[in-house]
């Protein structure tokens, strides 16, 4: 690409040059004009560097709900396939999903954060996979790809649940919450390894 | 060559495969501390590399190798030295133990009874003294006895799975052409040419035949000359031309590995290659459907077809109209059409039977290919037990007993994550049974019992269930001395003590930290032996129980749902769930009279072969809602037993049965109760399959309503309870207690959790909690809910440590109505109490 730039002002200056001597002919002023948006046009945009701690975020829905979760954290994003309940797991286990040969766990992220309030089937699941789990999160509606800088959003508020507190990487102005995804779905207090008795 | 002798040099093998990677281990962390390692990692390097000395020094010591295990000794005491300073840079030290690392593998040439070649005794002096001089004034912390215990060394060595997997045929170990053998005599020549004062100063470097030419010529290298070259000798420490040599001599591979077609995969790999050839079945299923809509279409075609034929003939039947020429131009037609459909048909026909060959290759290729994916992960029992016998002679040995361990079933092939699993649990069993279980001598001999104890360990095969026992002949377990314990430390009142049954006794046993040793000793008494058993086993979905007889012994037994991938299940339906479970477990199928259900002693039950077994309904152990529209007259019922026990599970349909393709669920859903993993159907849906062990132990628990089966509904409404507690075992404790009583419980770890709950559906007939959380403690919990005027009269009983009159006084002021401290629990009296405040009982 910088070569491109550098081919495009090398013509300007050999076009300039050109002006120049023509000028001496008395023929310039409609010739600058051209040299100049030439030159504009020619000159290299000036960079735009990513912040540091900006990350690309996914932004979703759920039951009415919106939250965001970095990019890289997502090993995949498709449309839900048939989920089955699981009995005696908490309720924000919606239930699992086979997955390229993988039984995933499917979560309603409301329901594990504290909402009682119930939506219907959700169509996306959203699946994060780390060293230590394979697991979904399950979405109503997907809506845009935004660039996130953590240092210009809120952070998590102190009425957040516990779990959603330790998780949450910021609070964008419309009320979007960014999650550390993997960091939530390795979580502790999410792991069921109940005994029967 | 004996079995055992057979045994015995595979095990060897084994030892020094592994002792590779252990000296291969130690180097790579040594390298990478001396590249600048930091804080707790340092810490956590050294950690490692200590563990494996001690592994290796365990291992050796047990196998009969002496002078790898004081090698290993002086190793890890130098590491336990690096480790007691992480922060200073000592690179003399750091050269020594590279050194001695270099030495391991040739000193697994010295089997017992024969001396370690000079060089090494020197140098572990070296090293000790080295190691020691760092020591100043204080205790050491890391004083173990050079010889380890030799049960946990043979049983961290027998990491037979992995090591049949990289199993390969080997050269002898002595003599041939083997370089480790050749090291072995020039560290001995070397070894007498350093007593050799005399002995000229040269190059040090081998050459000619002995080692590049592959032939050992035993015996030539006397007095101070090699062909070809000497080294210097004399000096009190190893000269570094001999170490050097040395360390090149066993850094060169043996011969014969190199060319071994093995090949070492992470079962990470295999497990993601049966998660593709799982896709691959579940497309298979796919064509088969596709198979059958395609017969449809065949039969479809084919009928039409005939109906074709059959217009033919009613217009041949027509006779003189056919002189008609429309109906004449209509026959001729229908013939083409017909000939044209005709061949159409047979072209659909033959499509069909190539399809219905090329999926019956198919099925047998895939098949044949997930059973060999299926073999690569699974060994013979015998890989991992193999060690024990020996160890568990050397182990009753030091703690002066004589004891055998005989081992039946060693052939039974186990998944290799099984295996793994299994490892400690039994190891932690074999340790309890030589040091409880088996008698001193003197003991059995005044007991009329052979001076010989004896362990029998015994695996069998039952259904996809697999059984291993482990019974010693000892005098059994003493029940008085077990409810003695389990008064003074808290876990049963005196009354609950006095009433408690043999087999409450044995289960109490599992308590975390329960011991009837006073003296801690160096197999066992910490008690954390069978509740690391228990935990272990049922982390593979298994259930551990023990059964003993006074004077006579003690029998342990596991059970294990076999990983078996691919299953024959029941098909059934609970409401709206439908579910799998291996017909293996299934005894009968029933179709009942609900009049025909019998009471006994309160519990619903059916005759089957004309004896009672208990009827419980599927939904309530699951915790589902059941069908409550169909057949109330009939009960639909399946009879589920693993081993000894059975039980009657009522289900709505019974749908089918299938054979299925086995997984695991994925952590975060690391052991769900009562599911055992999951399969994917052919339309890409989810099928649970129901673990019956799982299933067998809750319905012990007596869940069951007699009530319910005179007629469908009318069934009271569950009381139903929060249970809040922070610690797993205690929720899980007192869970099953209340669940056994009749309540519903929700259980929840904390505070938060619990307000949440409440202010949720919030429909609770009473509250248990703990106290001392983080966050919102039980007291603030309690005032909360008295805060609340829905919440007011909510029954609050507070269970917990906290036992001062101070606490008592908080808790009463908070708005508790009672309060229990957990050193004066019992389990009677907390339900007693809660029916009461309810007004249930």
């Amino acid at each position: 690409m910088s070569d491109l730039f550098t081919r495009l002002r090398r013509s300007v200056a050999t076009l300039a040059a050109a002006i120049d001597e023509s000028d001496e002919a008395g023929r310039a002023p409609p010739a600058r004009v051209l040299v100049a948006r030439t030159d504009r046009i020619a000159r290299e945009p000036e960079r735009v560097e990513p912040a540091a701690d900006a990350s690309a975020c996914l932004i979703f829905e759920r039951s009415g709900r919106r939250y965001g979760v970095p990019l890289s954290t997502l090993s995949e994003v498709g449309a839900l396939g048939p989920i089955a309940h699981v009995p005696g797991v908490p309720e924000a286990f919606l239930g699992v999903a086979a997955r390229r040969g993988r039984i995933v766990s499917v979560i309603d992220l409301p329901r594990l954060f504290g909402s009682q309030n119930g939506s219907g089937r959700p169509g996306w699941l959203l699946l994060a996979a780390s060293r230590q789990v394979v697991c979904g999160v399950c979405a109503d509606e997907l809506h845009d790809v935004v660039e996130v800088q953590r240092g210009q959003i809120a952070r998590a508020m102190p009425t957040f649940s516990a779990l959603l507190q330790r998780h949450t990487l910021g609070v964008m102005e419309d009320g979007t919450v960014i999650l550390d995804l993997v960091e939530l779905l390795e979580d502790r207090t999410l792991r069921v390894e109940e005994r029967a008795t | 060559m004996s079995h055992d002798d057979d045994t015995f040099a595979a095990l060897c093998e084994t030892l020094r495969e592994e002792a590779s990677e252990q000296v291969e281990r130690i180097g790579a962390i040594l390298l990478d501390l001396e590249r600048g390692g930091t804080g707790t990692r340092t810490r956590a390097m050294l950690d490692e590399a200590f563990r494996q000395a001690h592994n290796l020094k365990g291992a050796a010591g047990s196998l009969g190798f002496p002078a790898t295990a004081r090698l290993a000794h002086a190793l890890e005491s130098a590491l336990a030295e690096l480790r007691e300073r992480p922060g200073v840079a000592d690179p003399e030290l750091f050269d020594l133990v590279h050194r001695g690392l270099g030495f391991v593998s040739g000193t697994l040439d010295v089997v017992d009874g024969a001396e370690p070649p000079p060089e090494v005794t020197r140098f572990i002096d070296v090293l000790n003294r080295r190691s020691a001089s760092m020591r100043p004034l204080r205790p050491s912390r890391h004083a173990a006895p050079a010889s380890g215990t030799v049960l946990e060394a043979a049983v961290a060595r027998s990491n037979a799975p992995e090591e049949r997997q990289r199993e390969t045929t080997r050269p002898p170990i002595r003599g041939g052409t083997d370089p480790i053998g050749v090291a072995k005599t020039q560290l001995h020549a070397e070894g007498r040419e350093s007593r050799a004062p005399e002995t000229e100063p040269t190059t040090g470097t081998h050459q000619g035949g002995t080692r590049e030419g592959g032939t050992h010529q035993g015996g030539t290298h006397q007095g101070g000359t090699h062909e070809g070259g000497t080294h210097q000798g004399g000096d009190e420490e190893d000269t570094p031309t001999t170490s050097a040599m040395l360390e090149l001599a066993l850094a060169r591979p043996r011969p014969g590995r190199a060319a071994e077609e093995t090949l070492r995969v992470s079962t990470k790999k295999l497990g993601a290659l049966m998660a593709q050839v799982g896709e691959l079945l579940a497309a298979r299923l796919r064509t088969d459907q596709r198979l059958a809509e395609l017969r449809t279409i065949l039969g479809a075609e084919e009928a039409l077809l005939e109906r074709r034929v059959a217009l033919r003939l009613t217009l041949q039947e027509a006779g003189p109209d056919l002189k008609n020429p429309v109906v004449a131009r209509m026959a001729t037609a229908l013939d083409d059409s017909t000939t044209t459909h005709r061949q159409l048909v047979r072209q659909l026909r033959d499509l069909v039977r190539a399809f219905e060959s090329d999926a019956l290759q198919s099925t047998i290729l895939s098949g044949e290919l997930q059973e060999d994916i299926r073999r690569i992960q699974t060994f013979p029992l015998t890989s991992m037990l193999d060690p024990l016998p020996r160890a568990v002679r050397n182990m009753a040995r030091e703690i002066g007993k004589d004891v055998e361990l005989v081992i039946t079933g060693g052939d039974l092939e186990l998944d290799k994550k099984v295996l793994e699993a299994l490892r400690d649990p039994l190891y932690h069993l074999l340790r309890n049974a030589v040091d409880h279980g088996i008698e001193a001598p003197a003991a059995r001999k005044a007991a009329a019992k052979p001076p010989q104890g004896k362990i029998s360990l015994r695996a069998e095969h039952r259904g996809d269930t697999i059984t291993i026992t482990v019974e010693d002949d000892g005098p059994g377990i003493d029940l008085d001395a077990v409810r003695r314990r389990a008064r003074e430390r808290g876990l049963l009142s005196e009354r609950s003590a006095e009433q408690a049954n043999e087999q409450l006794l044995l289960d109490l046993l599992f308590a975390p930290g329960f011991t009837t040793k006073k003296r801690i000793g160096n197999l066992s008494g910490r008690g954390v032996g069978l509740d690391a058993v228990r935990a272990g086993i049922e982390e593979l979905h298994g259930n551990v129980s023990v059964q003993t007889r006074r004077g006579r012994g003690t029998v342990v037994t596991i059970s294990l749902p076999l990983t078996i991938y691919v299953v024959h299940a029941l098909l059934l339906r609970v409401g709206t769930h439908e579910l799998a479970i291996p017909i293996s477990s299934v005894h009968r199928i029933l179709r009942v009279r609900a009049l025909d259900v019998i009471t006994v002693e309160r519990s619903p039950a059916v005759l089957v072969d004309g004896g009672p077994v208990a009827l419980v309904p599927l939904a309530d152990l699951l915790g589902v809602e059941g069908d409550r529209r169909g057949d109330t007259d009939h009960v639909t019922v399946i009879v589920v037993g693993v081993g000894d026990q059975r039980c009657a599970l009522a289900v709505d349909e019974i749908v089918g049965d299938e054979t299925v393709l086995a997984k695991n669920l994925e952590p975060p859903l690391v052991r769900v109760p009562n599911i055992s993993g999951a399969t994917v159907r052919g339309d890409g849906s989810v099928l649970l399959t129901l673990n019956p062990i799982d299933l067998l132990r809750r319905a012990a628990l007596g869940t069951s309503d007699p009530a319910r089966w005179a007629g469908a509904g009318g069934r009271e409404r569950k009381a139903r309870l929060l249970l809040v507690d922070d610690s797993f075992t205690t929720r899980a404790l007192e869970r099953s207690v209340l669940e056994a009583a009749g309540f519903e419980v929700v259980a929840v770890a904390s505070g938060e959790d619990a307000l949440l709950e409440l202010a949720g559906s919030g429909d609770f007939d009473g509250v248990v909690s703990d106290v001392a959380m983080a966050g919102v403690d039980g007291f603030e919990l309690c005032r909360r809910l008295r805060s609340d005027a829905r919440r007011r009269d909510l029954p609050v009983i507070l269970v917990t440590s906290l036992g001062s009159t101070e606490d008592r006084r908080r808790g009463l002021e908070a708005g508790a109505d009672a309060y229990v401290v957990k050193s004066e629990f019992d389990h009677e009296w907390l339900v007693a109490k809660l029916r009461e405040l309810m007004g249930r009982d």
